[in-house]
């Protein structure tokens, strides 16, 4: 039963993580490229590595299991902010098809603060 | 490789390493062509998520729960690595 | 201290809806890359926050980025507005009241 699971997890975590190397190649922008990878690819992740702490049933396992899936949730919105922040910063170019833009033009300085 | 798993678990292994391969290989493609730099950056953050993934099917592929270290390791380094491409990024267009 | 317990439940209850949002916002975002059509109207909208704490504004972003189709992507020094990168676009009132309505409550009753 428990392997049942594991495999479950496993072959939905590596469709997730498929589905976000397609929209990497597909989406039209860096913003829309973000998206897929902030979602998609952490949630495959954490889909993986609750496999593993399924299967291997041990204390140390589960601490690092543990350990990876709140670094992983917790950093990888931090760090797309601040790429997409980046990104807009320097103008990169945007896709096509966008509604409004109420970023452009506001010079805000929080990154160059800190 | 020979495993010594049931068989569903062999061919979720099996399965999970050909999609993450794919994965892989898309994920270089977009960092040749990508046409900026965030474009590069965003695919290291993908490779990130997928070498955690793929050492997570050698973890089950060998029984060598070890390598649960480099998943640690791998998953606070990316983070310091988009950070300081991100600080990189804006002082490049200060200059 | 009896407060102190509380905000530490609630935050243990925050754990399961943080999880379901990442599930759904990666369901839609798979939806959307595997169909050929896309339906994509993309923005970038300013919504009004008012929430103290530096710890509720992270939380608050965080969340952002993991709701279905929004992504946080700057936020103004004084810590009132912040920039959200949305993929579905139809209203903007209509975004910003669920941004607000929805998740800045969520996040005030917490951290707040």
């Amino acid at each position: 039963m428990t392997d049942w699971i594991a495999a479950f997890f496993l072959i939905s975590g590596s469709l997730f993580m498929l589905v976000a190397a397609i929209g990497v190649i597909k989406l039209q922008d860096v913003y829309m490229r973000m998206h897929a990878i902030t979602k998609a690819a952490s949630l495959g992740a954490i889909l993986m590595l609750a496999a593993v702490s399924l299967l291997y049933v041990e204390w140390i396992v589960w601490i690092e299991a543990v350990m990876v899936i709140l670094f992983v949730i917790i950093t990888a919105p931090i760090a797309s902010h601040m790429i997409a922040k980046a990104a807009h910063k320097t103008n990169m170019p945007k896709g096509e098809g966008y509604v409004m833009d109420e970023l452009e033009g506001v010079d805000n300085e929080t990154l160059e603060e800190k | 490789m020979e495993l010594q798993l049931s068989p569903v678990l062999t061919f979720a292994v099996y399965f999970s390493f050909f999609s993450l391969t794919i994965s892989l290989f898309m994920g270089l493609y977009r960092l040749l062509i990508g046409p900026t730099l965030p474009d590069r950056i965003v695919v290291m953050d993908l490779v990130a998520s997928l070498s955690i993934g793929l050492i997570v099917l050698y973890i089950i592929a060998t029984g060598q729960t070890v390598f649960l270290n480099v998943a640690v390791a791998i998953a606070l380094l990316v983070f310091m690595g988009n950070v300081a491409f991100a600080k990189y990024l804006i002082r490049r267009i200060k200059k | 201290m009896m407060k102190f317990l509380v905000r530490v439940f609630r935050a243990i209850l925050f754990i399961p809806y943080y999880l379901k949002e990442l599930v759904l916002s990666s369901l839609f975002i798979a939806y959307d890359i595997i169909t050929p059509k896309d339906h994509m109207k993309p923005g970038i909208v300013e919504v009004p926050v008012d929430l103290k704490s530096d710890t509720a504004i992270i939380a608050f972003a965080n969340l952002i980025s993991m709701t279905p189709g929004s992504l946080t992507m700057d936020m103004s020094p004084d810590k009132k507005k912040i920039y959200i990168h949305a993929m579905y676009l139809h209203d903007k009132q209509e975004f910003i009241d669920k941004m607000k309505n929805e998740l800045e409550n969520k996040i005030r009753q917490i951290f707040d």
